[in-house]
């Protein structure tokens, strides 16, 4: 009698605990999965914040819209495969996404053609890889996470040339569009742009004009 | 003569079981009170450690799902005040006044902005914010002619930054949309048709004779108000999120009992926020004047970080104790192994439109 009073009972506990195991597994894989991506967040917004010191200290920014002026803390070339957490991050194809919404490079013809999301033609931001690399590196701390910098003419500008900024006193003068986006485990993953204003007067002097969290891989779209 | 041997009489032999034999099955056949008293004690011992196990499992099981609830109750509402706290007075990128909105207007209001079932301006709320922000469309771009704060029709122009093919440069039916002009005052409106470069605008607010001159700048937006709320049916407070333009308001979280913001100006050198004391924000003075149905505090202006409280409680009344420090409101739990705590989260945002310079 009694060893089938504790065998019910074992087996009762057991199913108790198989079911307080499986909530306790959801509800930390849940946990888990805010976590990254709020780190995500903070983590794309702070490169964001150092990429922006960084264009304080630039004399021109020219160089970074036509792509031959990069950080100085970018990890290797500005193209290929990171990987990160085991997971792929083509740096060719997040550029191709933006500037033309495919896996594939972009032509010079898709990259200027009119759509819903790029609706200025010629003056179609070509977004530059400014700087990339382990936001660890970064943030002087534990992370797994890489991060990517973009830089992109303003639009605004009506120059038809998205690699140079426009002169002084024409639309979208002294303006550039930076995105940063943030890469982790889980496939999180998040995205943040900003239009910065340069002082004409006081180069160093750079102005957030506006700041949003993106869709991941969607220009603007907030 | 042969004498005759009487016969003995054979005694039948029976087997004679040894003295040990004997004891040896007496045992056989039951235990002893010493052995009995044993096993029950020892029966005993392992049917109460197995229940008292089980007891312990069971409040668990009772427990666990409901604290994972909270848990996930907590995330989404700190998720979604975070996203909109971060973003508010994101402005215009396009347009003759691109910048964050706060050089304009109040891009966060201590209440609950709502032209049906709002708070008017002058009313502090702790437990209720508004915040605008323009999100990244192309929808920005400039008044070609003067508009009343009323319905009417509006025509834009095509400013840089509009789509080259769209004259009414990107706004669409329904697009909720904020018309400011540079000396603070402000209105909103909802598009309700387009045609050509002209928007059909329905007045979100109280009609005034305000005009809004040509070159006013005319942006879509985003505005959203959250607030507790108590729910008739089951008489408890909620988490909601509100379009300020009229839309349906949505629950983000049930069984919320405690939402505060407090709103802070610029830092000390330390980095520690100086609180803005709510008497400031609701005393004037007003922008862009005292009458304005728009107008709001100078203060306001003055916002660069807002701290957010929040506190969840069990929706199980078993498993809420006694009110008081643990529990916001009471519960019927008589013990502290069925006992829930109260969840409470402090995050403080500052957000970057607000801190433009810095």
């Amino acid at each position: 009698m009694g060893i089938v009073i504790v065998l019910l009972v074992t087996v009762l506990m057991s199913a108790i605990g198989a079911v307080l195991a499986l909530a306790t597994a959801a509800d930390m894989v849940i946990a888990g999965h805010f976590l990254r991506a709020q780190e995500a967040r903070h983590a794309a917004a702070g490169a964001l914040e150092v990429a922006v010191g960084e264009f304080r200290g630039l004399p021109d920014w020219n160089g970074v819209l036509d792509g031959s002026v990069r950080s100085a803390h970018a990890e290797g070339p500005p193209s290929g495969v990171r990987t990160v957490a085991g997971q792929p991050v083509d740096l060719g194809q997040l550029r191709s996404l933006l500037e033309c919404q495919q896996l594939a490079s972009c032509t010079d013809a898709a990259v200027a053609a009119v759509t819903a999301d790029r609706p200025w033609g010629a003056d179609n931001p070509r977004w530059r890889l400014f700087r990339y690399g382990t936001w660890r590196a970064v943030a002087q701390a534990p992370s797994a996470f890489y991060v990517v910098v973009l830089v992109a003419d303003d639009p605004s500008e009506l120059d038809g040339d998205p690699g140079r900024d426009g002169p002084a006193g024409t639309p979208g003068a002294g303006r550039v569009r930076a995105r940063a986006e943030a890469f982790g485990p889980g496939g999180a993953h998040a995205a943040v742009e900003t239009l910065l204003e340069r002082n004409s007067l006081n180069p160093a002097e750079v102005r957030v004009l506006a700041w949003r969290f993106t869709a991941a891989g969607t220009p603007g779209q907030s | 003569m042969t004498p005759v041997t009487p016969v003995t009489p054979v005694t039948p032999v029976m087997p004679v079981m040894p003295v040990m034999k004997d004891t040896k099955d007496t045992r056989r056949n039951g235990f002893s009170l010493v052995e009995l008293v044993l096993a029950m004690a020892l029966l005993l011992t392992v049917t109460g450690a197995a229940f008292a196990l089980l007891g312990s499992a069971e409040d668990r099981l009772a427990v666990e799902p409901e604290a994972a609830d909270m848990q996930q109750r907590l995330r989404a509402a700190v998720t979604m005040l975070h996203h909109d706290l971060s973003q508010a007075g994101a402005g215009p990128i396009a347009g003759a006044r691109p910048g964050p909105l706060t050089t304009h207007i109040a891009a966060t209001l201590p209440y609950r902005e709502d032209p049906q079932d709002g708070d008017g301006p002058g009313t502090f709320r702790a437990d209720a914010v508004t915040m605008f922000y323009v999100p990244g469309t192309t929808a920005q771009s400039t008044l070609a002619a003067a508009l009343p704060a009323r319905a009417g029709w509006a025509r834009v122009n095509h400013d840089p930054g509009c789509p080259i093919t769209d004259p009414a440069c990107g706004f669409a039916d329904g697009m909720a949309v904020l018309v400011f002009d540079g000396t603070g005052a402000s209105a909103r409106f909802t598009v309700t048709d387009v045609q050509g470069d002209a928007l059909a605008l329905v007045h979100d607010g109280t009609d005034s004779g305000y005009v809004y001159g040509a070159g006013s700048t005319i942006v879509e937006v985003v505005a959203r108000t959250y607030f507790l709320e108590t729910d008739a049916a089951s008489g408890t407070t909620r988490l909601m999120r509100g379009r300020a333009n009229g839309g349906a308001d949505v629950p983000v979280a049930d069984h919320v009992v405690a939402l505060a913001f407090a709103y802070g100006r610029e830092s000390r050198p330390d980095g520690v926020p100086v609180e803005l004391p709510p008497a400031t924000l609701v005393d004037g003075p007003w922008v862009p004047d005292a009458v304005s149905p728009n107008r709001f505090d100078a203060d306001l202006l003055r916002i660069r970080s807002v701290e957010v409280r929040l506190r969840v409680q069990s929706a199980i009344r078993a498993l809420r104790g006694p009110a008081g420090v643990l529990f916001n409101e009471g519960g019927t739990s008589q013990g502290g192994r069925r006992w829930l705590p109260d969840l409470e989260v402090r995050f403080r945002v500052r957000p970057r439109n607000m801190n433009p310079g810095t």
